[in-house]
Parts: structure tokens; sequence; C-alpha cells
């Protein structure tokens, strides 16, 4: 098929072509990390899948913990961030334990953009996350809490939350108690209006990203509600 | 990614002492040792005594257990006199009663010492084989005739000072006797609910109270000596009468006088200018103790006892080759006891069954940190049993520890015949902890309000709540993995830096958090980003 014919929105083309210097080049790469002991690798269906073990040992009692993970590189790598899955089942899947049910490790909300996308580093940046995600979630394992602040599970009050933390950080009075009326559904977004910083900018061109989240978070209760009422009519 | 050593930041306000690589290694080779050695039980039979048991051997004892315990013995050690010169006194007082009991329990009534424990002298009847009705009215002329060495005998021997008031346990049942004594010495231990039972019917002053196996074994008109209380039958003493009559009636030949004169003659053998009693400025090495030799020091007396199992090992008892695995379980756990006990600079006082008393002195110049060391002691015996002994050797299920510590001022002693001494410590201290340890639940470490005030990890500080009953801080499931883990939870709701250490190069490369910079006020993102400081 002719590249012009694709859909603008497949990127298959935009991924890594494992060619052998390729592969050798990202297997030199996580050789490299020490609390990585790489196992074996495959190419399927163009994808790379990697198998190794996580190690660290608990600094005051000497214990090791090993964890056997499978990284599962996407097809549009480094522009999408790859899967790291809890090989052996070690870990009971469950929400608390940030664990999905297919044993896939649930190491970041896709929104808060964290991972360095498109960079040479974001495998080793995603074995580095699971490092603690393992960590943590042995402490769960044994002590029943999640250590350390967790993303809230679902979509839209992780949304809520970073709508807030994005408030919080223009330090702007209006700005917040604007995003408390958005969440209150008092007021919705609307780009070509006045920013709530009250610069007198339009909101598109001023707080870019709180317009934008306010939008997504809009969208996504909004959606959210009408599953729930769809949910009820059908029980009912 | 920058990789770089982390101790300084990583090993800050972490005790190293107990490493549980360490602990597992050294199980396994003691293990493999166990198996290799061979440990046979066996029943005790009438070709057999307790007199030359190999550390090997294992004898299954049907007999009666009898426990003398000096319920004032905590008013002998508050006594002016008797504390003057270090304790000196007080040794001799002990030693001379002890030398006697064991000569009435091996010499006139044909049973043997088992231990002693303190204020407590534990003691088995086992003969006549295969004649319960004997046996029991035996064991309780003994407990006669100790308590009248005690209260009237000991009395004549040392006028001037605090008469003890005896009390005596007795139960019959089966048992696991083993010797554990190292270098060819005699040191007894045995298990079984026998032995347990009748350490916990002592309490009444003059009181001698058997259980009811023991009296329903009585014939009828000796029953009617006793009166009946909550299962327990105490002697009526009134019906008893001439008691020196009724022990030679039954054949056994003792007299008060006669124990007074041999106690006069171990008093007179023993002058108090020759007991030499120091301070303890280093590390007390029991086998050096001895009669005549006695050490004094500040520090903390801790108890360690499997909760458990004794009930595992009755309900074995018919059962020889899970007997032997049972009896290789409670071997690797004194070993392993031990070795923790002697890692943090503390001493191994006795064996008591599956029950282990330490002392922690050391350093002799700072007793907070004395203190504190016996806390960590306390944690390390929890965690060995919750993460090795429990995860690696379950043969038995799930074993807990109880675990009872105070601290003040002791006197270690070993008192007894040449070859066959038994260690002891005598304080205050040690009476309270062996009572919370005993009133204690499994995985659970009782400790005493000094102890907890010494202690300066906010951590471990914080996982001891005030217990108002027992009137000690208790903390339920410490260990040194729960310490990490909340350390570690810490670190990452604050959001500071966490180190990594990998298991096979010891590098540690360090983690950060955006929280470190104060760009993100309300929650940590990307706890996994490398410093790069």
């Amino acid at each position: 098929m002719n590249a012009r014919n694709k859909s603008p929105f497949e990127y298959q083309e935009r991924g890594i072509n494992w060619c052998p210097a390729q592969v050798d080049r990202e297997l030199l790469r996580l050789r490299s990390l020490p609390y990585l002991a790489l196992e074996r690798w495959s190419i399927t269906n163009r994808q790379l899948h990697v198998t190794g073990t996580l190690r660290h040992t608990q600094q005051e009692t000497g214990r090791k913990e090993c964890l056997r993970v499978r990284m599962e590189y996407p097809r549009d790598y480094p522009w999408e961030i790859p899967s790291v899955f809890d090989e052996d089942r070690r870990f009971a899947p469950s929400a608390d334990g940030h664990q999905y049910p297919d044993h896939k490790l649930c190491l970041s909300f896709p929104l808060r953009f964290e991972f360095p996308v498109g960079s040479d580093n974001l495998a080793t940046e995603v074995l580095q996350s699971s490092l603690v995600w393992f960590d943590k979630r042995c402490i769960f394992e044994r002590l029943g809490v999640w250590p350390g602040a967790a993303e809230e599970h679902g979509y839209v009050r992780p949304l809520k939350l970073l709508l807030c933390e994005e408030a919080r950080r223009s330090r702007s009075l209006s700005v917040s108690a604007w995003c408390e009326w958005v969440i209150a559904e008092l007021v919705a977004p609307y780009p070509d209006k006045g920013c709530p910083c009250l610069s007198g900018r339009p909101f598109a061109h001023c707080h870019t990203q709180l317009l934008w989240l306010a939008i997504l978070y809009q969208c996504s209760s909004q959606a959210m509600r009408d599953y729930e009422h769809r949910a009820a009519l059908k029980a009912a | 990614m920058i990789i770089y050593k982390w101790c300084s930041v990583a090993r800050t306000a972490v005790n190293m002492g107990w490493d549980i690589e360490v602990s597992r290694e050294r199980l396994k080779k003691e293990w493999e040792r166990l198996q290799g050695a061979g440990v046979t039980v066996s029943k005790l039979t009438r070709e057999m005594d307790l007199a030359n048991l190999s550390p090997t051997e294992v004898r299954t004892v049907h007999g009666c257990h009898l426990y003398c315990h000096a319920v004032n013995f905590v008013d002998a050690l508050d006594d002016a006199l008797l504390s003057r010169d270090n304790f000196k006194r007080l040794h001799r007082y002990l030693h001379v009663l002890r030398v006697e009991q064991r000569r009435i329990m091996q010499s006139v009534f044909d049973g043997d010492k088992i231990q002693v424990q303190g204020p407590k002298f534990h003691g088995l009847l086992y003969k006549p084989y295969d004649d319960d009705a004997t046996l029991a009215w035996r064991a309780v002329l003994a407990g006669i005739a100790l308590t009248l060495t005690t209260q009237m005998a000991l009395a004549k021997v040392f006028p001037e000072y605090v008469v003890l008031i005896p009390s005596v346990g007795i139960a019959l049942g089966d048992c696991v006797v083993a010797n554990i004594g190292a270098r060819g010495e005699r040191e007894l231990i045995s298990v079984g609910a026998a032995a347990n039972y009748a350490a916990k019917i002592l309490g009444v002053k003059y009181g001698l109270a058997i259980d009811s196996a023991l009296w329903n074994a009585l014939e009828e008109d000796r029953q009617e000596l006793f009166i009946a209380k909550d299962a327990v039958h105490y002697i009526k003493w009134s019906e008893i009468g001439d008691a020196e009559k009724l022990l030679s009636e039954s054949g056994f030949v003792w007299t008060i006088e006669d124990s007074v004169r041999r106690m006069e003659e171990v008093r007179d053998g023993l002058p108090l200018d020759d007991i030499s009693s120091s301070e303890a400025q280093v590390q007390i090495d029991f086998a050096a103790l001895g009669p005549k030799t006695m050490k004094v020091c500040e520090g903390a007396s801790l108890f360690v006892d499997v909760d458990g199992y004794t009930n595992a090992i009755d309900s074995l008892l018919g059962d020889e080759e899970r007997l032997c695995g049972a009896v290789q379980w409670l071997h690797l756990f004194r070993y392993e006891m031990r070795h923790l006990t002697t890692d943090r600079s503390a001493v191994p006082v006795q064996h008591q069954g599956d029950r282990l008393q330490a002392l922690a002195h050391l350093p002799s110049d700072d007793d907070a940190k004395a203190r504190r060391r016996a806390v960590e002691l306390c944690i390390d015996y929890n965690s060995s049993m919750e993460d090795v002994l429990n995860v690696d050797y379950p043969s038995l299920g799930k074993l807990h520890v109880a675990i009872g510590a105070s601290s003040g001022k002791s006197v270690a002693v070993r008192s007894g015949v040449r070859g066959d001494l038994d260690a002891s410590c005598l304080s205050k201290c040690v009476s309270q902890a062996e009572h919370w340890q005993i009133n204690g639940a499994g995985c659970e470490i009782c400790i005493s309000t000094k102890m907890f005030d010494s202690l300066d990890d906010e951590i471990v500080r914080g996982e001891f709540k005030f217990d108002r009953n027992r009137g000690c801080f208790a903390a339920k499931g410490l260990t040194w993995t729960r310490v990490a883990d909340l350390r570690r939870a810490k670190e990452y709701e604050s959001g500071k830096s966490v180190g990594f250490n990998t298991a096979t190069s010891g590098i540690v490369f360090g983690i950060k958090t955006e929280a470190d910079k104060g760009t993100l006020p309300l929650r940590q993102t990307r706890p996994w980003a490398v410093d790069e400081r």
C-alpha cells in the first residue's frame, strides 16, 4: 500500500524498524541497567518483546527481591509507551495494587505525560518506573497499604486532580476559584473567552494547558454520567 | 542515567545488625548438619536414665514435673542485708538451697533435676515406670519435702535472712527431654504440656498444687488429702500431720534435720569472703561463673518463647518420625536465637525448653544504648522467626514468638554442683520480663517504659503502644522488614530521594522525585527519574 493512501491516524511508519543493529543498540542499553538481568528477547509482528528480572536489595534487612517482567515495545516506539507485565504472575491483579487484570503494571496516568515520549531513554525510564512499582508493590503486599502518593483509579478523578494541580501551579486565586466552578459545573470552558487569570487575553492563548484539561474533564465526566445513566436504565 | 554511590543517604538511621540472607545461610548449614547428625527420639525405658544423654539423643518421658518456686523472691532482692556486697549473700543463700533441692530430688526420690530457672527449681520424677499411682504419690512426697526444706530447713541454716516462702506445682504427663549442654556439660531441657502446666499452677504461698491427671492417679485415700479448686488440687497441710513420718512410712529417708546438716556443710564450704563479685565491664562469660564467682551488671533481661510449640509436641508424641523433625526444628530455633543474641553482644543465659533467656548489658558505660540494643535484639528474634524460620522451615506450621524484656540491675550467677551448674539472672526485671512474655501473644514484643524511653528511632517507637493492663509497651508483628517497609513508605510519602541497591554489583543508584525541587507541591510524579545532582 502506498504511504499516501494511509490514514493520518496510522502511525506505524513512525516506529522503529527493529533491524539487527537497532535491536543490538537497544539490548546494549538494557544490559547496562544495574537492576535488570536480561534473559531473552524476540520480535513478533514488528514488535520487540524483552524478558528480564528486576532486582534490588532491601537496605536494612538485606532482603533480595526479584520480579520477572516482560516488556512489550509498541509498534510506534518510541512515540508510544511500552507495556510491562508481571511475567510469572507473582502478584494478584488488583486496583489497589495498581495492576491490570492481564498482569500489566499500572505505571502512570497517561495524561500526565510523565514518560519522555520520543526519547531513546523511554524504555529505560519505563523499567525504572517498573522497579519503583515493584518496590511499592512489595511494601503493599506486606503492609496492605500502597506507599506514597497514588493516582486515583478511573479516568475522571485523576483528571480532576490534574486540573487542581494545574490551577495550583498558576498561583492565581481566580484560576483556582474558576477550577472549582468547572468541577462543580457552574461554568464551562470556552477557548475564545477571557482567561480566568484576569490577564485580559483569550483563554486559548493564555493558560492553554488549563483550558485543555478543563475541556477533557468536562467531556469525560459527561461521558461517565451518560454511561452510569445507561447502566442504571439497563439495570431497571 | 547517572549511577553513583548512595551509601550516605540510604544507610542513615539504618540498623544493619540483622540480615535475612545471613540468617538464611546460617540456618541452611545448621539444618544440613542436623540432618547428617541424625537426631533419634526414643521412649525412656527401664534400661535408660537421663544421666548420660548425648546431644543427638532425645527421650520421651512419662513422669511428674515438679516446680518449686520462692514466691517472695522479690522481697529477698529488696532486702538490705541480702543485697549488700553485690548480692553475695543472696547468691550463697540460693546456691545452698539449690544443692539441697537437687540432692533431695536425685538421691532421696530417685528423680532428676531438669533446670533451675532463677527462683524456680524444676525436677522430674519418672520412676517407677508404668506405675502411675506410686509415681504420683512419690511426686507428692517430693513436693512436701521440697516445701519443708525451703520453709523450715533453710530458715534454720540462715536465721538472719528473709525466709523464702515456697510454692510447689506438680503435673503428670508426657514430655520430651533433651540434653543441650555444650562441651560435655549437662544441660537438660524438657518440652511438654505437663512441664508448662506445673509452672502455671505455682503461686499460692505454702501451697502444693497438683493437676487433675496426677490427682486421678493417686489412690483414693490419698486423694482426700487434697482440696479441689478450678481443676487444680491443693494439699491440706492439716491432714498431713508429721511429714517426716509420712515419708519414712513410704520408704523415703528424709528429715528436716538431715537437710539442715547438709545445707550447713554447703554453707560452711562457701564462705562469703571466697565469693568474688564484681561489676561486669566486658561481656559476661557464664562458663567462667560458678559458686565462687558472680557478676553484677546494669542491663536488659529478655525472654523469647515459641508460642504453640508445646502443643505441637504434644500432638506428635505418638509419631516418632515427625517428633524427630519437631525436635530438630527446636535445635534450629535455639541455634538461631543464640546466634542472634551473640551478634548483638548480648549473652544467652539459659534455654528453658522452647524458651531462651538472654541478657543484654553492653556497652557497660552507656545504659541507654544497651537498652536500645536489647529492643533491637527483640526485633531480631521476631524477624528471624517470621521471615526465615516460618518461611523456610514450616514443618510445624506457622509458629510465632512471644518476647518480654525489661531492664535493671541484674546478678549473673551459676549455682549447683560441679558439672551440673545452672546459669541464672537474679533481678526484679527478670521476673517482670518473664511475666510479660508469659502473658504476651505470639508475634508480640513487650518492653518496659524505661526501654521504650531510650528508643530514638521514630518508626520503631511508633510501633509500640502502651498496654495499660500489663503496664508495658507492646508491639505486634514488629520485624526489621516491617521497619524497612515503613521507612521506605515514609520516604515515598515525603517525596524525598529513595535509593535502590542492586543485588549483584552492590551499586546503588539514586532516584529522586520532582517534589525535591519543590515544583509540584501537590503530589510527587516521576518517582523513577534519576537524580542528576
